[in-house]
């Protein structure tokens, strides 16, 4: 079993402090969630582009208390180019910091991490113009810096936010939405108490969908379903989760119009006698 | 050893007038009119023309692309590319120019030592690596552009070849002007080269006698003095200055940035502020010049 070898485990008979721990309270029956949210709320979202220096672009993402960073490396050419390929080739790895879940992470990448990675890397595919960068490979590296519920959503906008940020070119941006189905109740956008609480477990409908969108062409590229879902109860998530996508999509434009501001050089009229020499349509 | 420690502080915005611009993201409609060709960046779905970049919308008569603001680097024939080999391979040597794939500089794109002129053989393909080896440095000009976008150089002029001793910058590539000539010898003391795929190179004074008979690989590794040393440290700071705010990089404005910063010590160049000044002391005189 691949693990890191160099660390030196606790010793056998030791227990977390979290079994002793008191338990949050579940939500209340009243209708409000709790953090006092309506069902189909958003948390508050905070999206900034360009936020690692080295990178050729980058994403930061704040959903309530979920953090996530993105940082984008490429197109560059591939290491080892086994086979000849007119399309590039779009890597993701995603990882959660040893610090960001309720449970301490390992530091090396464990299969559900590689799964997730898999999950973002479909998502992002269809969007991003491959035959654009033949025999070149655009990095994408996702760090969940803390976990709070919806960390598969919050990485799948925020690696699209990064794309946009580097000059990759898509087709659209993807953004990503979740939906906790608890019995009857359907928790829009859910925090990690939500995710994991066992209210409704014994109901018939019991688990968690979340859904990767390319807004503006109106098309799925990521369908996640975790748990026990009637096909209706399904429909309808899935419905909840697209409709929470067109709300994230107009907070990402804005962030992406901002960074593009931001970088805008600066007008000098010597360079407009010289951009109008004839080189137009070109960096 | 001085150590100079800041807190982070919040960037100050420059005071530049800011033209309305059309600012797009993936996926934005840029028109529904179907009179327009589209350019880079852009692409049709139905009987929209959307943008597949976040970037500045431009417009030429009938054709509409969208600026990306920061790409790679993307070759144009006659373009002079400084890069680092990165690869000895059959006959080719591969070269890192800040591009999508490394550049391919050809085995018989070279001039050979002593500039003679026959058929490559097998023994020059084994004596390659006594020309140029991983990590080496070179200034060369583009000469073709593959089918996949890839670069084929050029070092048939004696201008061209392996660099030797300077310091190389960074820069982003839609910094450097395309001019007549990217090989300056300034007047302060030092020769710059400036890439078009934004890999700038400072060195002491060319002499244009010793590389005549050299072909372009001797190495000349004599000591630098000290006074050049520092003339090219602070152009290095210089134009690193001039990249931060945006501003074009040609021999002018470099050579204005090295007057403006004479004032200050070498090191304090690299302080935000003081690289401020600088670039809007260079700002202010290209302003006045043209007038």
């Amino acid at each position: 079993m691949p693990g890191d070898s160099r660390r030196v485990p606790g010793p056998q008979d030791s227990r977390s402090p979290h079994w002793y721990g008191k338990q949050p309270p579940q939500h209340q029956e009243t209708g409000t969630r709790q953090d006092g949210r309506a069902d189909h709320d958003l948390r508050p979202v905070y999206l900034h582009a360009g936020v690692v220096s080295q990178a050729t672009g980058s994403a930061y993402i704040e959903l309530g208390q979920t953090k996530v960073i993105a940082a984008v490396y490429g197109p560059r050419e591939i290491a080892r180019r086994e086979e000849f390929t007119m399309k590039g080739r779009l890597c993701c790895e995603l990882k959660f910091a040893t610090f960001s879940c309720r449970r301490r992470r390992q530091h090396m990448q464990d299969n559900q991490e590689k799964d997730v990675s898999l999950i973002v890397l479909q998502a992002l595919e269809p969007a991003v113009c491959l035959d654009r960068f033949p025999k070149s490979q655009v990095d994408v590296y996702i760090t969940v810096l803390q976990d709070d519920g919806s960390a598969l959503a919050a990485a799948i906008t925020c690696a699209a936010a990064g794309l946009a940020d580097a000059g990759v070119m898509m087709y659209d941006v993807v953004t990503g939405c979740s939906v906790r189905q608890c019995g009857d109740r359907q928790l829009l956008d859910p925090s990690s108490s939500e995710e994991s609480s066992q209210e409704g477990e014994n109901a018939e409908d019991h688990g968690m969908v979340t859904v990767g969108l390319l807004p503006s062409l109106n098309q799925v590229s990521a369908l996640v379903l975790d748990g026990h879902l009637q096909q209706q109860t399904a429909v309808q998530a899935v419905k909840t989760c697209i409709s929470g996508c067109q709300g994230i999509y107009p907070i990402l434009k804005d962030c992406l119009v901002t960074s593009t501001r931001r970088k805008v050089p600066a007008v000098d009229p010597t360079s407009i006698r010289a951009s109008t020499d004839g080189q137009n349509g070109r960096t | 050893m001085a150590v100079h420690i800041t807190l982070p502080e919040s960037r100050k915005k420059s005071a530049v007038p800011d033209a309305p611009k059309h600012l797009v993201t993936p996926g934005d409609v840029i028109t529904t009119d179907t009179g327009y060709m589209r350019g880079h960046g852009t692409y049709m779905d139905d009987d929209k023309l959307k943008a597949s970049l976040a970037g500045v919308v431009e417009r030429v008569n009938k054709l509409i692309c969208v600026q990306p603001l920061k790409t790679r680097y993307n070759g144009e024939i006659g373009d002079v590319v400084v890069g680092r080999v990165t690869e000895v391979g059959q006959r080719r040597w591969r070269v890192d120019v800040n591009s999508r794939l490394d550049a391919v500089l050809m085995l018989s794109a070279v001039n050979l030592p002593g500039g003679e002129l026959r058929r490559r053989s097998a023994e020059d393909e084994l004596m390659m690596r006594e020309y140029l080896q991983e990590g080496d440095l070179i200034s060369a000009e583009v000469q073709a552009i593959f089918h996949d976008g890839a670069l084929s150089l050029h070092t048939r002029s004696l201008k061209y070849g392996k660099l030797s001793q300077g310091v190389m910058v960074q820069v982003s590539p839609s910094l450097v002007k395309r001019r007549k000539t990217h090989f300056h010898n300034l007047p302060c003391g030092a020769s710059v080269i400036l890439g078009n795929n934004g890999y700038v190179w400072v060195s002491p004074t060319i002499n244009d006698e010793k590389t005549e008979s050299s072909g372009g690989y001797e190495q000349d590794l004599e000591p630098v003095p000290s006074t050049d040393r520092e003339v090219i440290a602070r152009l290095r700071n210089c134009i690193l200055a001039l990249a931060t705010h945006k501003l074009l990089l040609y021999d002018t404005s470099v050579l204005y940035a090295y007057e403006a910063s004479r004032q200050h010590q070498v090191k304090d160049l690299l302080q935000p502020d003081i690289a401020e000044k600088v670039a809007d002391d260079t700002r202010q005189r290209l302003q006045m010049e043209s007038g």
